[in-house]
């Protein structure tokens, strides 16, 4: 409780210390393999906190992430392959495709009950991936794209580890901030609220599909600005690095850190990236190990690390004066929890 | 016309091996409303021990039991250890667990078996009937008459017994199920059973059909038991098997008539468009829903 206490208390200071720490690490640590690791935690932090927004903050089960990521992926990767496009205008045209994806995705499903949302996003990113496996005229096939250039931004090439750490150190901020300034706008609120009870949402004048097709586009955006970062980053691209377990893994970082908190969804992909990394010596007992884990993480702590903490529950105690309500449960008025 | 009635058997026997998966899908999914991932994988586990106890002992029918037996009881396993301590946290946390168990259960089975594709472990004999031009396989009969049966039997005991009774009151209502004195725990037990079961008897005709048995059928299976529980409308025993007929039929002139490497493509789109055209699936109930 004290350390809790403590945390929340000075979280701007602790969150600025560990951005201190995160920008001294390379200077520190050269090893290129802790390097990559990080980065990777980088790139998965991004497509966590952008699942967030639909999962944790809107409260719609979307297990199709993983499809706009391939989505970005190719788009960018081809434009520069097959059309000579520069890496800054492949950027912005996956991130205009993932855009087109999520709304052609999210319009009609987003109208749909929760766990019909769910199958319908799985069946999109199926759609994409095996797409991309069998029109070898225009992905590749199996064998993928490959030698894609490097990351080039206005003519600064990225060249070594060290350089991309700090790329998606700075894209991780950036979308850190962005999704925290959105959490706490009205459109965050509106979403909150979406997620807590939709019949509410709409009778308080809420335009329920505006607001999820919302949440989904901007998440499908920044996943496709991902997927683009990746592939320049790997140089390389195949169908087998969309599986659905991707979507899962991204689903489960969300989970493990707590839904809805941004911050936790960092750690989570810092604790699912890094952990396959320490249990690499046991390789074929690895997925079972991750299985196990799931399921006890889920088991022990459902809310996960960091649980929403912004439920309207907590956004009314905030409004309400304390006293009123200790004298509310005084009289015995039932605090309902469904 | 040779070829679209051959087609049209092939996928009518796709389908019923489709149909019996996805009842016992449905019936967890209609009663709990729980997306199981594991569902493949438990067959898939039970049509390996089947498998396994089939080629050592070389008695068919032990082995059909084994199978049986072994899915229900790692069906009761898991809702034991990995669904009941969060059957009351948000609806998305039992679906991680389950996928969580579903990774356990493949992977032990990769352990136990290998990722090799087997073929079926018994020597059966073809037999066929011709109808015209056209030749049907006794067992593409067979597995038609065997999943109308026990999706009939299903019916009857959700609809007219105590048992389906009390099943019905547990999906409505945990907790007034538990006050007029039925035991919940192992009501929700026995619908994992029966579904595990009834996925089993699917998981072994797949094997029987295709003469092939491999872990990626288990996922496989989830997915396509999922779609029809969804295309037939929730807890609509009925409605899903006709579904799961109506999607390998689609299956088989897609694959027959477009490409094979888009089957699954074919299959997802179908769901998709049918939710879009209908909500509550293709036989679904209009129910008013609170968010």
């Amino acid at each position: 409780m004290m350390i809790k206490k403590y945390v929340v208390e000075h979280k701007s200071m602790l969150l600025l210390a560990a951005l201190v720490l995160l920008v001294a690490f390379p200077f520190v640590i050269s090893n290129a393999y802790y390097q990559r690791i990080f980065i990777m935690i980088f790139l998965y932090a991004v497509l966590a906190m952008s699942l967030n927004l639909i999962t944790g903050v809107a409260g719609q089960l979307a297990l199709g992430h993983g499809g706009f990521y391939c989505v970005g992926a190719y788009a960018s990767a081809l434009l520069i392959k097959s059309c000579g496009m520069p890496f800054t205008v492949s950027l912005i045209g996956a991130a205009i495709i993932s855009a087109l994806f999520g709304l052609a995705l999210g319009i009609p499903c987003l109208r749909l009950r929760g766990d019909y949302l769910t199958l319908c996003s799985i069946g999109f990113a199926e759609i994409v991936r095996l797409v991309a496996l069998h029109w070898d005229k225009l992905t590749g096939g199996a064998l993928g794209v490959k030698n894609i250039p490097a990351v080039n931004l206005f003519g600064f090439v990225f060249k070594n580890n060290m350089q991309y750490y700090f790329l998606f150190l700075i894209v991780m901020v950036i979308v850190y901030i962005f999704i925290n300034r959105i959490i706490s706008s009205q459109t965050g609120r509106a979403l909150i609220s979406i997620r807590e009870d939709e019949i509410a949402a709409s009778a308080m004048g809420i335009n329920l599909t505006y607001y999820k097709v919302l949440a989904f586009v901007v998440a499908a955006v920044l996943a496709g600005i991902m997927g683009a970062f990746m592939a320049a980053y790997l140089t390389y691209l195949n169908p087998q690095s969309f599986i659905l377990d991707e979507s899962f893994l991204m689903l489960q970082m969300i989970i493990l850190g707590g839904l809805g908190s941004n911050f936790g969804a960092i750690i989570g992909a810092a604790i699912l990236v890094f952990l396959p990394e320490a249990f690499r010596f046991l390789t074929d007992y690895r997925m079972l190990i991750n299985g196990f884990l799931m399921v006890g993480l889920m088991a022990w702590r459902p809310q996960g690390l960091f649980g929403a903490t912004t439920t309207t529950e907590a956004i009314v105690k905030k409004l309400i004066p304390p006293e009123l309500v200790k004298t509310a449960e005084s009289r015995g008025v039932e605090n309902e929890n469904s | 016309m040779n070829f679209f009635l051959q087609q049209l058997a092939n996928g009518l026997a796709a389908g019923s091996i489709y149909a019996l998966i996805a009842v016992g899908y449905s019936v967890i999914y209609g009663a709990l409303q729980m997306v199981n991932f594991a569902h493949g994988n438990i067959y898939m586990f039970g049509t390996f021990m089947f498998m396994a106890v089939t080629t050592a002992t070389k008695n068919i029918f032990l082995g059909v039991l084994v199978g049986v037996v072994c899915s229900g009881a790692l069906a009761m396993a898991v809702e034991r250890f990995a669904y009941r301590p969060v059957r009351k946290a948000n609806y998305l946390v039992p679906m991680i667990s389950a996928f969580g168990a579903a990774l356990i259960i493949q992977n032990i089975c990769q352990l136990l078996f290998s990722t090799r594709t087997f073929p079926f472990p018994a020597s059966v004999p073809n037999l066929f009937i011709d109808i015209g031009s056209i030749r049907i396989s006794v067992y593409q009969l067979a597995i038609f008459v065997v999943a109308l049966i026990i999706m009939l039997v299903i019916t009857f005991l959700l609809k007219r017994t105590r048992l389906g009774q009390a099943v019905n009151c547990v999906s409505q209502n945990k907790v007034s199920s538990e006050l007029m004195g039925i035991n919940v725990n192992s009501i929700i037990s026995l619908i994992y059973c029966a579904g595990a079961v009834v996925g089993v008897v699917g998981g072994m005709f797949f094997a029987l059909y295709y003469n092939s048995i491999f872990i990626g059928m288990g996922f496989l299976g989830t997915m396509k038991g999922w779609i029809a529980a969804v295309v037939g409308g929730i807890g609509n025993i009925k409605g899903t098997f006709i579904a799961g007929i109506i999607l390998g039929l689609v299956e088989a002139f897609g694959s027959a008539f477009i490409s094979s490497a888009y089957r699954d493509v074919i299959s997802y789109a179908v769901v998709i468009i049918v939710l879009i055209w209908k909500p509550n699936g293709l036989f679904g109930s209009q129910i008013a829903e609170k968010a």
